[in-house]
């Protein structure tokens, strides 16, 4: 079943190829990527989100030889399961919220989204590090051409900056799969990839070892997150890419990374991870204080976008390394989040770009009056990408500071004060943009040239916009119920992935601490007894909301 | 010593030799006798390889060594020979066209590849340092000729003589090499080689003398310079770009096998017990290893200022010597199945590249150019897909075969103990992104304007309208992209036939 998921995007690729006619091929890339997502919720409906290990797995030998073998292994667990639908569904969104923007070969276009969305599922699905590697790689290709041949100006050097960094991880983390197959294979006796049997025998791997594997892989997902000082590919990528591009990268693509991390940097090397948890935690911080104050000085709207995607993934990351509870779900919710919030405020960046051809913040305003449906649901997404309690964001922000807060391999609060710091500036950046570009005046072509003052009455062209067609609508209304519904009813969602996540997070915990039930009195040594106690009492206080939450 | 003997068994199993040769002499004779030149002389290559390719599959599960020890008749040999084949019938398929726009004749050129080919197959079939060297001179000789068969071009003349020149001069350091290792063990023969290093006390006394190192470096200096690896590349780049580009295609595929072929043999088969002997183990690790970063970082980096295609694949064939020299360096079996299977794609994938640019070269040379490809991907989309799997395949970029040729050399590499050596070697791969990506990028992100303007306002438009290629020269392109396509998926159809390259 999992197999025909990731294949059969594949189908569609072929048919928009051989279809020919740009209509044509958006209907078949529309048809395959809505039957792309019955399938998943079909993988959905046969989820069992009460079992914390791997489901509906499939393996077959693909490549057994002397000393190396490989499987073709996929499986699902409450995380995959949750990016997966994220994945199908934001496929169907953008080939609707874009269906005019691409003009020139659509049949070409089509075929690379499609052949986009199966290496996204593949990468979700796989349980085999080399398969892993391998629909890794595969998503490069599409990802290239489609910044390459379809962004904007500068998209050649974007496109090839993207693709160099990425390989530059990948590559590594090639020789770091290679030396942990063979490695394994000294333990064991067999050169394996497969990550369930490789989960029992990395931890028995000499710790330098240990630690020059997770860094390789580390460095190669943290590339994709990207964590900063390796975020500098990002603006780049997402302000060329064209809309549907954009909102794929940063709606998808960016979670192969956070994913990545969890599911192999801590799954794989715990003792590293804890080793270098203090670094990724003040990157992750990094990113969300360095993400937001760029943001806040960008002139264009994508590159504001992209640049809050920095300081969103900064929260993942600290909620990642956090290893709590809270902080692995937490950043889990904040990939779906960030897939929805950000990649609406791309597609409705997108929508008004095709309207007016230009990113300038200061070519826009006034689209209140002119366009006031548009400006109420950007608000929205706006709003959810600020955190506001009641919408999706919050939620996520929330669980990683929360993390980050109690977090005994941590052992500091301060990573949750500095992060909180990166809330207030989002909500600055993103206010202000929102302000400028929806409010005011409404601007558009350039300024009437005869020569009395033209303040009070607006350009032509800013008349001329239209408000949200059936079809754009049709795109985000799904979107801002998601929006709604995980901010209100977070725990419908996070039921999926509760057991994974907090298996995940109470087997490292274990490590580190020796004892689960001792992780929240652990993590507050070094703190008076009074401020331990009143914590304790706090952490308590939390644990129920959640319990309350549940019963709902 | 065994009194000679041959018998049919011998003959049999030199069959595919046998064949091409064969078919090599009637191919001149029809050309000779042909009044007016027809394609005859193209479909009896065509017949004899697929005949030799036949007979090679058929012997495949041979086992032992016949004419008396001097010959390998076992999975190794055999393999090799089928390989060849396919490389003689993609450089005919593509020469076809190409040599009838530049007006010789296809028979000339056959003749020379089939009897190129034998001596490719001597060499990965030799088991006797005489016979390396036989396989080698053959090979070479044909290729001396083949590089200055455009007789009125100056640049194929030129080609042709520094090739002579410089390869007699590498032939010379081989043969010494070889007179170095016979007086260090008293014998050419390989197998008495692996058994003499299989003695601790003959292998002790072996190895501490300087007549051993000396033997070896001597015979590396040789293959270095015929696998055109750093240091003693610097014949290749002048070479491919002033032959025919369609016998620059069969020098960077099928004749880098041949040599990578026997120099497998004699250090990862032949020697391999000098792993019993970690100091000296690595020695031979360290000197390989750096003859493959040194190939593989000045081949990329030298192709990153490249701009006309043919000298870029020049050195991104330098740099993929170092990639195969790596799995050399693993000194291992595993490292002699990694460079089969590398050499297997790198057939298809580098045959493809030099047959899409053989394709779009018109004019006496002409369009060779970067800017040439200029909105290639929108002007003939199907050469511009076929160029861009051959580049992604280059790259190493799954799921085409260039990607595990990279996998299992490194993985050999790894496994042998040269985890720095495989993570420096992945560092040039990055750097060789770059400019296979270029040529991506011009094919399919700069706009045709500058391209169809320069056609327009000089050549006519060749390149845009009459250099479709014609039905041969896309068979060859359909076998090498089906083929690295092929293997990019399912690897194992070489990695079964592994077992049986040992077999004594």
């Amino acid at each position: 079943m999992l197999s025909l998921l990731i294949f059969f995007p594949l189908v569609g690729a072929v048919g928009a190829l051989l279809a020919r006619k740009a209509e044509a091929a958006k209907w078949i890339a529309l048809i395959t990527s809505v039957i792309t997502f019955v399938i998943s919720l079909f993988v959905y409906s046969n989820f069992n989100p009460n079992v914390a290990g791997y489901q509906l797995t499939e393996q077959l030998p693909w490549v057994v030889t002397p000393g190396l073998a490989f499987t073709y292994f996929v499986g699902i667990d409450g995380m995959s399961m949750f990016l997966i639908l994220l994945t199908t569904f934001l496929t169907i969104i953008t080939l609707i919220g874009t269906w005019n923007s691409v003009t020139k070969a659509v049949p070409g276009f089509m075929a690379l989204m499609m052949v986009l969305e199966a290496g996204m599922i593949g990468v979700f699905c796989s349980l085999d590090l080399f398969l892993f590697y391998v629909f890794w790689e595969v998503i490069l290709i599409p990802m290239y051409f489609i910044i390459g041949v379809w962004g904007g100006k500068r998209r050649i050097y974007a496109a090839v900056k993207f693709f160099i960094y990425t390989m530059a991880g990948s590559l590594l983390m090639l020789v770091a799969i290679i030396w942990l197959g063979i490695e394994a294979g000294r333990v064991t006796g067999h050169f394996t990839t497969d990550i369930t049997k490789l989960y029992a025998v990395a931890g028995q791997l000499p710790i330098d070892i240990q630690h020059y594997l997770f860094l390789a892989f580390a460095l190669s997902f943290a590339i994709k997150v990207p964590i900063f000082p390796l975020h500098t590919w990002l603006p780049d990528a997402h302000t060329e890419a064209p809309t549907a591009g954009s909102v794929i990268l940063a709606g998808v693509l960016l979670k192969m990374g956070t994913y990545g991390l969890i599911r192999f940097c801590l799954g794989l090397f715990p003792q590293a991870s804890f080793d270098y948890s203090t670094l990724f935690c003040v990157l992750g911080v990094i990113g969300i204080i360095y993400g937001a104050l760029v943001s806040m000085v960008q002139t264009d709207v994508k590159r504001l976008i992209a640049y809050s995607s920095v300081a969103h993934m900064g929260f993942i990351v600290l909620g990642i390394f956090s290893m709590t509870r809270e902080g692995l779900q937490g950043a889990l919710v904040q990939m779906i989040n960030h897939g929805l919030s950000t990649g609406m405020l791309f597609l409705m960046f997108g929508m008004m770009y095709d309207r007016r051809h230009t990113r300038e913040i200061s070519e826009y305003g006034g689209l209140a009056k002119t366009v006031p449906l548009f400006a109420a649901f950007f608000g929205i997404a706006v709003m959810s990408s600020v955190g506001l309690p009641g919408l999706n964001g919050f939620i996520g922000e929330y669980l990683t500071m929360m993390g980050a807060y109690y977090s005994p391999v941590l052992n500091t609060w301060s990573y949750a004060v500095w992060s909180a710091s990166g809330v207030i500036l989002a909500a600055i950046y993103l206010l202000w943009m929102y302000q400028r570009f929806v409010f005011g005046l409404p601007k558009g072509a350039a300024p009437a040239t005869h020569g009395h003052d033209h303040v009070e009455q607006a350009s032509p062209l800013a008349h001329a916009t239209l408000d949200l067609s059936w079809r754009e609508l049709v795109a985000v209304v799904p979107m801002v119920a998601f929006m709604l519904w995980i901010g209100l009813q977070p725990m419908n969602f996070m039921q999926m992935s509760e057991k994974t996540m907090y298996k995940i997070s109470d087997d490292l915990l274990k490590l580190k601490t020796g004892d689960t039930t001792a992780v929240v009195s652990s993590s507050l040594r070094g703190v008076t007894k009074e401020r331990r106690s009143n914590l304790v009492v706090e952490s308590k206080a939390v644990e129920s909301g959640i319990a309350s939450l549940r019963s709902q | 010593m065994m009194p000679f003997q041959v018998s049919a068994r011998d003959f049999y199993g030199v069959m595919p030799l046998l064949i091409l040769a064969g078919t090599g002499l009637v191919v001149l004779m029809v050309d000779a006798f042909e009044k007016v030149p027809s394609r005859t002389p193209l479909y009896l290559t065509l017949l004899g390889a697929i005949a030799a390719a036949a007979t090679g599959i058929i012997n495949l599960d041979n086992t032992g060594r016949i004419f008396n020890g001097m010959i390998l008749n076992n999975g190794w040999a055999n393999y090799y020979s089928v390989l060849f084949s396919v490389g003689v019938i993609m450089a005919v398929l593509l020469a076809e066209r190409y040599l009838k726009d530049e007006e010789v004749l296809i028979g000339e050129f056959s003749a020379l590849v089939l009897f190129s080919a034998c001596g490719m197959i001597m060499l990965a079939s030799g088991n006797d340092l005489i016979v390396t060297f036989l396989g080698l001179e053959t090979m070479s000789i044909a290729f001396y000729v083949l590089a200055g068969l455009f007789r009125k071009r100056r640049e194929s003349n030129e080609a042709a003589l520094k090739y002579f020149l410089l390869g007699a001069f590498s032939t010379g350091f081989f043969l010494y090499g070889i007179a170095l290792l016979y007086g260090t063990f008293a014998t050419t023969n390989l197998d008495a080689i692996t058994a003499a290093l299989s003695i601790p006390a003959a292998a002790h006394n072996a190895l501490t003398s300087p007549m051993f190192w000396m033997g070896i470096g001597m015979l590396l200096v040789g293959f270095c310079f015929k696998i055109a690896a750093f240091p003693f590349h610097q014949w290749a780049p002048d070479v491919y770009d002033g032959s025919p580009t369609v016998v620059a295609a069969f020098f960077s595929t099928a004749g880098k096998a041949g040599a990578f072929a026997a120099l497998v043999l004699i250090i990862n088969i032949a020697m391999a017990p000098i792993a019993n002997d970690p100091a000296a183990f690595h020695k031979m690790q360290m000197v390989l290893g750096i003859l493959a970063l040194g190939s593989m970082f000045y081949g990329n980096i030298t192709a990153l200022s490249q701009t006309n295609i043919k000298r870029m694949l020049a050195y991104s064939s330098i740099a993929h010597a170092g990639y195969m020299l790596l799995g050399v360096a693993a000194m291992s079996r595993q490292g002699a199945t990694a460079v089969t299977i590398y050499l297997t794609v790198y057939t298809f994938m580098q045959m493809g590249a030099f047959g899409v640019v053989a394709m779009l070269e018109h004019d006496n040379g002409k369009g060779l150019e970067l800017n040439d490809y200029a909105g290639l991907g929108r002007r003939r989309p199907w050469i511009a897909a076929i160029m861009s799997v051959m580049m992604l395949s280059l790259t190493g970029i799954p799921p085409f075969g260039g990607f595990f040729g990279k996998y299992y050399v490194f993985t050999a590499a790894i496994s042998s103990g040269l985890t720095l050596f495989a993570i420096l070697g992945m560092i040039a791969t990055l750097i060789s992104v770059f400019f296979y990506l270029r040529i991506m990028v011009v094919m399919y992100f700069r706009d045709a304007e500058e391209g169809e303007a320069g056609l327009a306002a000089g050549t006519g438009g060749t390149l845009a309208i009459s250099g479709v290629g014609t039905i041969s020269a896309w068979a060859a392109l359909a076998i090498a992209t089906v083929g690295i396509s092929i293997l990019g998926i399912l690897p194992t159809i070489l990695t079964n036939l592994s077992q049986s390259f040992y077999a004594r």
